[in-house]
């Protein structure tokens, strides 16, 4: 096929690092990406029909136990009451002459009799106050699906909760295999939609720095597909820091040595940098790779005190940094660290440490230890999207994704307190106790049918709910799996400073 | 040279410490020691019972209002039913069953509505006022379980904030709790998970059992042997199981053992039958609601309308009712996870076999991203 051959040429030529032009390559690209999209969505899709026919088949399954039961406990209520008036009559009867106390006595223990009745009913038996010639049911087929909803998504709201023995085991059968079939459901499409609105978001970031740096050199395609193929898995592999190729203006020079690490002063590192190199060094330790030397780093780099750095060190660094600069050894030609970028240091340095950086490694500023307007500048020219034409994963930021999720719920809470007539603190809440699988189920939409004039009403908005929860769930996942790499670092990071991660 | 320098300034520095240090050191290890292993119980069972008195004090009081108005609405409309009743058998002289019932049934009907306002108002047969703080659902214990109920996002219902403030704080305190309660779950299931698997090998090594060999995981000899820091939620599988191997001696080298996953079930079921065998002996149910209640409670669906020590009249043996209920379903909880932990690499695989050959079914595509530096595949 010949998207295949162009492929493989493609390949090949990215193994031998020449650099071609994009074009050749762009329609093998977008077929790969299509099919893969394709791929993708075809699981995920095939995924959501299933969950979706899942919901269908419980609610029909659960309409037909439970609406029984259900008219019956109207039919209990009625009788009840009947018995209660057939008492009553009888007490009239019996008295011959009626005296009122006797009576009202009397009288008033049937009523709190009856009143018992209708309360255990209530509560024990989810009897909702309705009559047996009245049309609404509980259990009706919307009722039943937001039932079946709320149970394999482990919401369990209660106010619908099953009461024969038929109803109760096929709740258990219908979440052992429900629940993990909508985890897998919510997590795939979660890490759909997060890879949809990363590269998005990316390219949307990118398009507005592209208008900026119309002086920046070019992209460098084999680098992203190389660093891309790394950067997509979890984590970040020590390769994609050991095979980026050289840069543009290096590339005069023969072509780089295979990947060795220079033996660096550890102790002037910061902490990340620290470990990053320490990765490294465990990979070509494991690879056996220069055994020697990176054993030696690696002992160096353990064992050391990475204390806070004082003057002496300081100058020290600035000196270190300059010999790098003239002469590091690292893959790339360039210092891993970089102070002060002088004027003849382009900024593409700091865009491939932005590579790592956006390598979902948090790296520090590289001004960390410097001064703070060397910091200032190092921090803008490392905010420029030149990143992109290596790698096109751009973190989305935490804030974004908060912001997102509170406006759904906010929207949600709008909605649903237009509809039910709460309060906006009612409805925030809630689309919060939902969102959270919380679920206590003293709120749930669809009640107020009882007094809406039409019965038809109710059931709409007991689909909605139902769609707005699933939606709300997908976007659970969908931030969870967008920004979950940086909390744990983040969080990693916390426990490192208090002290928990032992070294 | 300048390594002995920077030591022995080093060494100066580290005598300035003063006792702000020592009292930021030791701050730092108790945070330490709370948030692992066995500190994040004591911090997750604090944390609920803060929870249980911020919420009693919130919804205490209104909770008892809202319950008096009730009980008081149950008063009018019994004595107005009755009243009305009398007025009706007065009415008529010479008393015909038919009509008699047709008006006193209508009667009836309205106080049934009543009844039933009432209920939602919050009513459940408690009939005199004096009671109600006896028999108050936001009691310590009521607010403890409720709290539990909310960080761990079971969420019964039978039990819910009333007043604004009280929905205001049970949002925040879920989402403070919820995190929490994870990592208390990803810490002590990982714990119960090593010392299971610990306790597995070693029984099956006495026992001389073949050991189940998994032919996918990392054989000790090929992985790294360093030091990795032991972070939170980042214990990776293979270290993990290269500590199992060196602390399960010589005779086991070239394989890990993996717990069966049908072990892993049968914990989780006897757990559930062992929780609804003693619910249904306490709160006098049958085996089936039992179960029910457990089954429903674990997997933190937890609709509430069974909720143990939620009687209509209630009596005094509410408080260990509850605690014990607590306790049954943090337990609980943790040895889910901690099956969860033990089949989660078979199942992993298992699925992802599954899902690639699907794939490979219906996708029809060839090369993919991740072979871009592997050798060409025609």
């Amino acid at each position: 096929m010949a998207s295949s051959s162009s492929q493989r040429s493609c390949q090949q030529q990215q193994r031998h690092g020449k650099k071609q032009p994009s074009t050749g390559c762009t329609s093998s690209r977008v077929c790969r990406c299509v099919r893969v999209f394709f791929g993708h969505l075809f699981s995920n899709l095939g995924l959501f029909a299933i969950v979706v026919g899942y919901v269908l088949l419980g609610a029909l399954m659960f309409e037909n136990l439970e609406a029984e039961f259900e008219l019956q406990q109207r039919g209990n209520i009625k009788r009840y009451r009947d018995d209660c008036l057939k008492e009553l009559w009888q007490i009239t009867e019996r008295l011959n002459v009626l005296y009122e106390q006797n009576w009202t006595q009397l009288v008033h223990e049937q009523l709190r009799r009856f009143e018992t009745n209708v309360v255990a009913a209530a509560k024990l038996e989810g009897y909702d106050g309705k009559d047996l010639l009245d049309s609404e049911r509980q259990w009706s087929f919307s009722g039943a699906l937001l039932y079946s909803v709320t149970v394999i998504t482990t919401i369990g709201y209660g106010n619908l909760a099953p009461k024969t023995p038929a109803g109760k085991i096929l709740t258990i059968i219908y979440a052992v295999f429900g629940v993990p079939l909508m985890l897998l459901c919510l997590s795939n499409l979660g890490h759909l939609l997060a890879n949809t609105i990363q590269f998005a978001y990316s390219h949307v970031c990118c398009s507005r720095q592209r208008g900026r740096s119309a002086s920046r050199r070019r992209r460098h395609t084999p680098c992203r597909h190389v660093v891309n193929a790394q950067c997509t898995e979890e984590g970040i592999s020590p390769t994609a820091i050991l095979t980026i190729p050289p840069p543009e203006q290096f590339k005069k020079r023969p072509p780089p040595p295979p990947p060795r690490l220079t033996p660096l002063k550890p102790k002037l590192l910061a902490q990340d940098v620290r470990q990053l190199l320490v990765e490294c060094a465990e990979y070509t330790a494991a690879q056996a790779v220069e055994s020697a030397a990176s054993h030696q780093v690696l002992h160096d780099l353990r064992h050391t005190d990475h204390t806070a750095l004082d003057d002496e060190d300081l100058d020290s660094a600035s000196r270190y940094h300059s010999s790098l600069e003239r002469n590091a050894n690292t893959p790339t030609k360039q210092p891993l660290i970089q102070c002060s970028p002088p004027a003849s240091v382009p900024s593409t340095t700091m865009s491939s440490l932005q590579q790592r950086q956006s390598c979902s490694m948090e790296l520090p500023a590289p001004g960390s230890a410097c001064s703070s307007d060397t910091s200032e500048r190092s921090r803008s020219s490392s905010s420029s999207c030149e990143a992109e034409s290596n790698n096109k994963r751009r973190r989305v930021p935490v804030t974004l994704v908060l912001v997102i999720l509170s406006g759904y719920i906010c929207l949600g809470a709008t909605v649903f307190a237009a509809w039910e007539d709460w309060s906006l603190l009612d409805g925030a809440y809630f689309c919060f106790i939902t969102l959270s699988t919380i679920g206590f189920g003293d709120l749930v939409p669809g009640k107020s049918f009882q007094r809406a004039a039409n019965p038809d009403g109710g059931q709409i908005q007991l689909v909605v709910c139902c769609a707005y929860l699933l939606v709300g769930l997908v976007l659970i996942a969908t931030a969870f799996s967008l920004v979950q790499e940086e909390v744990v670092l983040k969080c990693t990071k916390a426990a490192r400073w208090i002290g928990i991660s032992t070294k | 040279m300048e390594r002995k320098r920077s030591s022995r300034h080093r060494q100066r520095y580290r005598k300035r410490k003063t006792t702000c240090d020592k009292i930021k050191d030791f701050i730092r290890e108790f945070i330490a020691f709370m948030f692992s292993n066995v500190g994040i119980i004591g911090l997750v069972v604090g944390y609920t019972i803060c929870g249980a008195f911020m919420f009693q004090a919130i919804e205490g009081t209104e909770a008892s209002d809202d319950r008096e108005e009730a009980i008081k609405d149950i008063h009018s409309a019994r004595s107005k039913t009755r009243d009305r009743l009398w007025e009706i058998t007065q009415k008529f002289n010479v008393l015909e069953e038919e009509a008699w019932r047709e008006q006193a049934a209508s009667e009836v009907l309205k106080f049934q509505m009543e009844v039933i306002d009432a209920i939602n108002k919050g009513y459940d047969g408690v009939d005199d006022v004096k009671d109600l703080s006896e028999t108050s659902q936001w009691s310590f214990s009521g607010a403890f379980l409720y709290s539990l109920t909310v960080i761990t996002t079971i969420g019964y219902g039978n039990v819910a904030p009333k007043t604004e403030w009280g929905k205001v704080a049970t949002i925040f305190y879920a989402i403070i709790g919820m995190p929490l309660f994870l990592l208390y779950l990803s810490n002590i299931g990982d714990i119960l998970a090593k010392s299971f698997k610990w306790s597995y090998a070693k029984c099956c090594l006495c026992r001389g059992c073949g050991s189940n060999r998994d032919s996918r995981s990392v054989s000790p000899e090929n992985s790294v042997a360093v030091q990795v820091p032991e972070i939170i939620d980042e214990t990776d599988e293979q270290y993990e199981e290269s500590h199992i191997e060196s602390t399960l001696g010589d005779s086991v080298k070239d394989d890990t053992i993996t717990v069966p996953v049908t072990l892993c079930l049968a914990i989780m079921v006897g757990y559930v039958c062992g929780g609804a065998i003693l619910f249904s002996k306490w709160e006098d149910w049958d085996f089936l609601d039992g179960s029910y209640f457990c089954f429903i409670s674990l997997s933190t669906i937890g609709f509430g309308d069974i909720v143990p020590g939620d009687q209509i009249y209630a009596s005094k043996g509410l408080d260990m009712s509850f605690i014990f209920c607590s306790m049954y379903l943090m337990l609980g909880m943790a040895i889910i996870a901690m099956c969860f932990n033990l089949m989660q690499e078979e199942v992993i695989h298992k699925f992802r076999s599954c899902v690639k050959a699907v794939k490979n079914c219906c996708s029809c595509s060839g090369a993919r991203d991740d072979d871009v530096d592997t050798a060409p595949i025609e």
